[in-house]
């Protein structure tokens, strides 16, 4: 009876072509499930057994991942009530804590979500430069890492505006007032940041433009990239 | 050197000149796009009523952010914005001085940082009587703060 469930199963053209090879029961065909796997592919094909320890790494990388991934499906789901309007983004976010049903929890996963990424992604940093894993061969994977960083800096940055309340308001006109401060470009830079002179719809508009469009493309990509060289740089660094 | 390698040169540079010329025109007007021509933000002169409702001392308009004073007849409109960070300041009466709540900058009562992070001090603004009895505050003209408008009880 399983046999036959498991032949209707497996033995089928659309598995086979979904999973190139067989079930994984030998070494051979395991590695080879792992190699053919986008989502398992993280890791080399062979691997030391000390780098997959969880006191190497502190899987500080793949819950920042984690993260990231568990704010785009709230982010999604927060975009269906709020409008990026300066009558309506406080209103919204208002509604969504006390009259949308479970929206506080979406909305307090988002935002304690973005504070646990800039402190894990940190963190994860830290972990990578203490094990040297930032030299050679993993050179371009640090600097992927830091751009990573940096975007995460800015996500945390145009996310903070949304709410539109004092803080949100405040927090943005003394950052877009730092960027005045730059030489030379400082206050065409601004203006083109805010969108005009004051802190208003223009500029609301543009952060919410980069905060669930521009920045969240950039940061897939980016990631896409750095779990590729994870694997093409010979996996974890490992002492010499 | 024959005539079909120069129109192959030709061509290939033909080629690059019109790849180049279209992202690059594509680029730099999209770049162009994202700074507005048009603002829908508040003048930056208007008129703020007759000087009559404005009693002595310091009178805090917080949708213009600015700050009337009536010192006996003599007024003044002074930036509610602060120099260092944009915050407000308040004006606390009892020490005749402006204090700001985000960084502790503090400008005396003629607008001058003497205390905290600010650079520079509170602008003072022109004002001036319409014909319609009403004041007229500019904000692109920053005055002097020994010019005042007096008027007459």
């Amino acid at each position: 009876m399983i046999e036959k469930v498991k032949n209707i199963v497996f033995q089928n053209r659309f598995w086979k072509s979904v999973f190139r090879h067989g079930m994984p029961v030998n070494a051979r065909l395991r590695s080879e499930a792992v190699m053919s796997n986008l989502f398992l592919h993280i890791h080399p094909v062979k691997i030391y057994k000390d780098s997959l320890l969880f006191r190497k790494t502190l899987g500080l990388g793949l819950i920042s991942f984690y993260l990231f991934f568990i704010l785009c499906i709230t982010g999604i789901l927060l975009m269906f009530y709020y409008i990026p309007h300066v009558q309506r983004a406080y209103q919204d976010m208002k509604d969504l804590e006390f009259a949308v049903s479970f929206g506080m929890i979406l909305r307090n996963m988002h935002r304690w979500g973005a504070h646990s990424m800039v402190a894990l992604v940190f963190l994860h940093m830290c972990r990578v430069f203490y094990t040297a894993g930032y030299r050679h061969p993993r050179e371009f994977n640090w600097g992927v890492g830091v751009i990573l960083f940096v975007c995460t800096l800015a996500l945390s940055l145009t996310g903070y505006l949304l709410p539109w309340d004092q803080l949100a308001f405040w927090a943005i006109t003394i950052v877009v007032n730092l960027i005045e401060t730059m030489p030379i470009i400082g206050d065409d830079l601004r203006y083109l940041v805010v969108g005009g002179t004051l802190v208003g719809q223009n500029a609301l508009i543009r952060f919410y433009v980069m905060h669930v469009m521009v920045l969240p493309l950039l940061v897939t990509m980016l990631i896409a990239v750095h779990f590729w060289r994870i694997r093409k740089d010979g996996g974890l660094a490992r002492p010499e | 050197m024959s005539s079909e390698h120069d129109r192959r040169d030709f061509l290939t540079y033909l080629g690059w000149f019109a790849t180049l010329g279209t992202f690059g025109g594509i680029s730099v007007a999209s770049a162009r796009y994202m700074v507005p021509n048009i603002l829908y933000e508040p003048p930056k002169s208007y008129k703020i009523g007759k000087p009559q409702d404005y009693p002595e001392g310091v009178n805090f308009l917080p949708d213009k952010r600015i700050f009337v004073v009536n010192n006996g007849g003599n007024y003044k409109v002074i930036s509610a914005v602060c120099t260092h960070m944009g915050c407000t300041p308040r004006w606390i009466a009892e020490k005749d001085r402006w204090e700001c709540p985000c960084h502790g900058s503090i400008f005396n009562n003629k607008g001058v940082v003497i205390g905290g992070p600010a650079p520079k001090p509170l602008p003072w603004y022109e004002v001036t009587l319409g014909s319609d009895n009403k004041l007229f505050v500019n904000e692109d003209r920053i005055v002097p703060f020994s010019q005042v408008l007096t008027i007459a009880a």
